[in-house]
């Protein structure tokens, strides 16, 4: 029975789950009562989840069934390019006649996308209503198209300065149209001179923002701060106002103090005192009066400052769309409202860069007001582009979304700006957004990706009845990677490169049908023909082309140059091939991985895996030459039989390239790029057989490149020491201006735009390292050319050592006879005399024979020795002379010496008398190598073999090996050979030092010629 | 030496299913170890509906599957479907939010507790349907209380295990769970549960 002690079903529920402190008195009656234990069971059996109805293996059959229902793609069967854009909301491929523009931003969309989302998708816009083409009517299917204006901006007409262009392969029943993708930015000065586009953003105030305004400017306070700390103030000043007080982010308040005393004062000029002090601005900003730092734009406006009551120039996006409004208007009165037929059109991408499917009269009219436009650019910007822009509040809808999805995002768009809370956070970042998460009702959920949670950016914020969008942008302020998403299950915050959960999820589910997802997307890439025009263009701009052109997500890897500048012209060629032409000669390659195309180093990346390891052609030069890029041009495709192609950049490459006797192509080339800059890619178009090499040079002038070209043109090899430290010292001093930068930059720039220069200067760093070292300059792998010259050593011994064996089977032929003849003489019987006088004979035939062969053979060795010979000396063989007289010069160069005291006469005649010496103590060492009983029995190892008094004893043996010649190591031939042909005068003597087995042994050899 | 479903642990299914998708036996031996709890879970949070549980249990494993190469082999899979069945059942229910408005909360508890305490007090039949209504009380909590109940109840986790499939710290899920078991305290001491 229970007593009057029971604590009651509520405490009880809470010991059975551990939920009392040990020294909790109910915990100790509840474990101690029996009444309780037995309403606790009474409760443990009415709260039991009721028995499962189906068993889970049951679901089995259908949940395969679901999965053999996810939907791959099919592959488009079109293999004409269709430029393509990327919807906005689900960042699909979206064919131009099904594509729905917004009205307010022109940021393309599935027609199905926008119902379903509700609203424009682009970040910041909140445009309801759409721009699309109507249905063809029936007689002409396709181009009867007209574009029917649902909202209102595409109107009028203007446009921008043409940079850059990716020109498709017309449609194949369609008039020829090409399409040109412009980028504005240059000449945005130029279109905020144009008349507002029909439609544009308004820039009434919000209420909140008059009022506020009102405040400041009638409010009047009396503040008394003795060295109070900035937070007190800030609290203190919310309290007596009203209204919302924060600091921006990067100031932390409790380490500022304030000193101030006034009376009866305005608002406004108060808190510009207070801000003062403390280093601060004072601006309006989402509901709040902000004190944040100085350059921190993105929190404190100026435009809605009390002290700039003028609006700034309109934002790029209005900008943009006046472009668009313009262009078209152009184009109207130029050729008519024809021009405007579907599927020709002026449309903006999602980037922002101007869209034109024009014929070719409906090009030049572009370009002639593109150029209009170029000439008004140089014009300054009115006032300072950061000034703000606020987008009209959205418009009731005339027709709401039926689909039950698209109107529950339209739902929490707009309770974003409706529902109002009370914030007061002080922690990290994450927390903050938790608990404003925590405080927000289930129908408005704001779910927070784990990065975001994981921000831990201090926050300080008390806002009273703001709503939840206001609250959001003050506290995202904070975390500026951060950026908010509005969908169907409400709000999500994420890192800006993390893609939105709609988009994770739909790529995970093409994941569970790889194979098709990759099938479709190759064949984006291999069934496209596009023909590209780049000149001098940032990289990333150029790969936002091919994105475009694709529907492919692009993302670069840290270590790519993304604003190193392009240039490029190819016509009909695959997409891939257009890549591999792009990025091969930055050493760079793609992969692609689902639909999305990484860019990264060539070693990792490779849309063509077979190609990265397919050797080039080789080919060698047999003299020394001095040539500059065309006629080097002409030699490497006389060499190689292959076709060279030279970017634009190459062709305005000028210089020398010195190219020494002997050199292969690949050397030839990393010769060129370390002397003028020129480097040179081998590629294969069309899957064909046949290579192409591209020359291109780095006009955007690398460091090494400027020195490489100073080089070459002007002062000669002589200024080459003086000219590297040069630029190394530039190059050290961007490096240093990078690292200060990116020290900086942790305050809240772009960190990761600071990257990409930062591994330019290291890498520039390091490339005139090698140069001042002598390393590139004296150019190339001179190990392998030391191994084709030992295997040509290889071979005249050989040749020699045929003759040799000739004149052996000869003497013991003649040895054989001359043994017979003085038997038969002195044989005792006519019958033994009978006997001997046939075997006789038989030594004789054998020797005749042994002579017409013998002679036959060393003729044919000493022919093939004549011609080792000749090679030899054609290849200018590097051997261990030659490299140590290389390592030498090296060596004084970093040392300081100048160039032309390290190579008098210049380095052309210095290198080829180097090579004259070496050549020669090869032939003669080659010849005495033969003589004094030397043999390589292994050339592809390097063996070298001496035989002397004593030859192996057993078959396979060696012999004796030699392993160092008067001191030196012996690695191959050449280290044996180029000794004993050094030596110039007979008498001379080597020490060798043998191996056989474990014995060793020292041996001195006089030359004897 | 083969590796049978039985014998492998997760990781090396989660291995083979991405080695090869169309092989069945590897799936289903995930699917079978791990199913029974999920449904359990799914169960609970969809307060009743036993097709939406269904649903939720596929759709756990769609996604499952779908999100399997960003998997972290070495971290333990149940408590990652358990949560995939979270978010899939917030899903249906915030899409099944515009149709059908489901009472929770405590306004929900206030209402029961009004009509009980209309009558006189309950009789040994009323108060076995009494147990039902308790269990509807379960129903009838607010979301994130009635997570942390099921996994803690009914599927016998420990605090910290609630805590890691609902990502929230163990004092969170502990504040939860006590709010919840209060909650139901007050409602059954209102329905008059006795031993």
């Amino acid at each position: 029975m229970s007593d009057a002690r029971c604590p009651g079903p509520e405490l009880v529920l809470l010991a059975a789950h551990d939920l009392l402190d040990d020294d909790d008195a109910a915990r100790s009656h509840v474990e101690g009562c029996a009444a309780c234990r037995a309403l606790g069971a009474a409760l443990e059996r009415e709260l039991a989840p009721p028995p499962p109805a189906c068993a889970p293996e049951a679901l089995l059959p259908g949940l395969r069934e679901r999965l053999a229902a996810l939907d791959p793609r099919t592959p488009s069967a079109d293999p004409a390019l269709a430029l393509r854009l990327l919807c906005t909301y689900c960042r699909g491929a979206l064919e131009r006649p099904d594509a729905a523009y917004c009205a307010g931003c022109l940021a393309p969309h599935h027609a199905d996308c926008f119902a379903e989302h509700g609203r424009c998708a682009a970040p910041g816009c909140h445009g309801l209503e759409v721009v699309r083409t109507a249905p063809p009517p029936p007689a002409r299917p396709r181009r009867a198209r007209t574009w029917l204006l649902l909202g209102s901006a595409l109107a009028a007409a203007a446009g921008g300065g043409a940079v850059a262009a990716l020109v498709a392969a017309p449609a194949p029943e369609a008039q020829t149209l090409r399409v040109e993708v412009h980028a504005l930015d240059e000449v945005l000065p130029a279109l905020a001179a144009l008349p507002a586009a029909p439609g544009e953003a308004s820039d009434a105030e919000p209420a909140w923002l008059t009022e506020y305004r009102a405040a400041l400017a009638s409010r009047r306070v009396t503040l008394n701060f003795p060295g109070t700390s900035l937070a007190d103030v800030v609290a203190f000043m919310q309290g007596i106002t009203g209204r919302n007080v924060v600091v921006g982010p990067g100031v932390d308040p409790d380490a500022l103090q304030v000193s101030l005393r006034v009376r009866s004062m305005v608002l406004d000029d108060a808190l510009r005192l207070v801000a003062g002090q403390a280093g601060l601005v004072v601006g309006l900003r989402d509901e709040a009066i902000v004190l944040g730092a100085p350059g921190a734009r993105r929190v404190v406006d100026p435009r809605f400052s009390p002290s700039r009551p003028q609006p700034g120039p309109p934002p790029r996006e209005v900008l943009l769309r006046r472009a668009a409004a313009s262009a078209t208007q152009a184009l109207v009165t130029a050729l008519g409202a024809g021009a405007l037929r579907a599927p020709a059109g002026v449309d903006l991408t999602d980037e922002g860069r101007l869209l034109v499917t024009q014929t070719d009269a409906g090009h030049r009219v572009v370009q002639a007001w593109l150029k209009e436009l170029r000439a008004d650019a140089g014009t300054p910007w009115p006032e300072d582009l950061a000034g703000a822009w606020f987008a009209p509040a959205p418009a009731p809808l005339e027709h709401p979304p039926t689909n039950p999805d698209a109107a529950r995002a339209l739902h929490h768009a707009q309770a974003l700006d409706e529902r109002r809370v009370d914030l007061d956070v002080a922690g990290p970042l994450g927390e903050a957004l938790e608990a404003l998460a925590g405080m927000l009702s289930p129908d408005l959920p704001l779910r927070l990706d784990p990065a975001a949670r994981a921000e831990a950016a201090p926050v300080r914020l008390q806002l009273r009845r703001v709503s939840v969008g206001a609250a959001l942008r003050h506290l995202l302020a904070h975390g500026p990677t951060l950026v908010l998403d509005v969908d169907r299950d409400g709000l999500l915050v994420r890192p800006h490169d993390v893609p939105s959960l709609e988009h994770r999820l739909a790529t995970a589910r093409r994941r569970v049908r790889p194979d098709e997802a990759a099938a479709e997307a190759t064949q984006r890439l291999e069934g496209r023909r596009i023909t590209l025009s780049l000149d001098r263009r940032p990289l990333a701009e150029a790969l936002d082309l091919v994105r475009d052109g694709t529907g492919l997500d692009v993302v670069l890897d840290p270590r790519a140059p993304g604003d190193a500048r392009v240039s490029l012209r190819v016509e009909d060629v695959s997409v891939a091939e257009a890549l591999d032409a792009l990025l091969a000669p930055r050493g760079l390659g793609v992969r692609l991985a689902g639909e999305v195309l990484h860019v990264g180093p060539r070693q990792e990346a490779s849309l063509r895996p077979e190609l990265a390891t397919r050797p080039p052609p080789e080919g060698t030069f047999t003299a020394a030459r001095a040539l500059e890029v065309g006629p080097l041009t002409l030699e490497l495709e006389r060499l190689t039989g292959a076709r060279v192609s030279l970017s634009p950049g190459a062709e305005a490459c000028r210089g020398r390239v010195l190219v020494p006797a002997g050199a292969t192509v690949a050397e030839a080339l990393s010769l060129a790029e370390a002397q003028v800059g020129l480097r040179g890619v081998w590629t294969w178009l069309d899957g064909s057989e046949e290579p192409l090499l591209l020359l291109w040079a780095d006009a955007g002038d690398g460091p090494l490149a400027r020195a490489g070209r100073r080089l070459g043109q002007e002062g000669g090899w002589p200024e080459a020491p003086a000219a590297a430290r040069a630029a190394l010292e530039g190059a050290r001093s961007r490096l240093r201006g990078a690292l200060t930068a990116l020290a900086r930059a942790e305050q809240g720039a772009d960190v990761a735009a600071l990257r990409p220069a930062m591994e330019r200067a290291r890498q520039a760093d390091r490339a005139l390292e090698e140069v001042l070292a002598g390393r590139s300059v004296l150019g190339a792998d001179l190990g392998a050319h030391r191994k084709e010259v030992a295997g040509a050593v290889a071979d005249l011994l050989l040749q020699h050592w045929e003759v040799a064996l000739a004149d052996l089977r000869r003497a013991s032929s003649e040895r054989q006879v001359e043994e017979s003849e003085r038997a038969l003489a002195a044989a005792p019987t006519e019958g033994e005399r009978q006997a001997l006088r046939a075997r006789h004979e038989a030594f004789v035939k054998e020797r005749d024979s042994v002579r017409r062969d013998a002679a036959l053979e060393a003729a044919r060795a000493r022919s093939q020795v004549a011609i080792h010979e000749a090679g030899l000396r054609d290849l200018g063989g590097i051997g261990p002379g030659l490299l140590s007289a290389l390592a030498a010069a090296r060596a004084a160069l970093a040392a300081g010496r100048a160039w032309d005291e390290v190579f008098p006469g210049g380095w052309s005649a210095w290198w080829q008398a180097e090579q004259a010496r070496a050549a020669r103590a090869l032939c003669v060492g080659a010849a005495r190598f033969h003589r004094a009983g030397f043999w390589s029995p292994n050339t592809d190892e390097g063996d070298v073999a001496w035989r002397g008094a004593e030859a192996p004893s057993e078959p396979g043996e060696l012999g004796w090996l030699v392993v160092a010649v008067d001191g030196a190591p012996v690695a191959d031939l050449l280290d044996v050979v180029e000794p004993l042909g050094a030596a110039a005068q007979a008498g001379a003597s080597l020490t060798l030092t043998l191996v056989r087995g474990d014995a060793r042994r020292e041996v001195r050899v006089v030359l004897g010629d | 030496m083969q590796v049978t479903e039985e014998a492998a642990c997760d990781g090396e299914l989660i291995g083979r299913c991405l080695a090869d998708p169309h092989e069945a036996a590897p799936f289903d031996a995930l699917y079978g170890r791990h199913a029974g709890p999920v449904l359990a879970f799914a169960r609970g949070l969809s307060r009743g509906d036993e097709h939406a549980a269904r649903d939720a249990l596929q759709e756990t494993f769609l996604r499952f599957l779908g999100a399997l190469p960003a998997f972290d082999r070495g971290r333990p899979v149940r408590p990652w479907l358990l949560r995939i069945a979270r978010n899939v059942c917030l899903d249906q229910q915030k899409r099944a939010s515009h149709r059908s408005e489901v009472p929770h909360g405590p306004e929900a508890l206030g209402e029961l507790a009004v009509d009980r305490q209309a009558g006189a007090p309950p009789d040994l039949a009323e108060r076995r349907e009494a147990a039902g209504l308790l269990r509807r009380a379960v129903e009838a909590l607010p979301p994130d209380e009635l997570a942390v109940f099921v996994l803690k109840h009914d599927l016998g986790q420990t605090y910290e295990q609630a805590a890691d499939v609902l990502a929230c710290s163990v004092r969170t899920a502990k504040y939860r769970m006590r709010s919840a078991l209060e909650r139901l305290g007050r409602e059954a001491e209102r329905l008059g549960v006795r031993p």
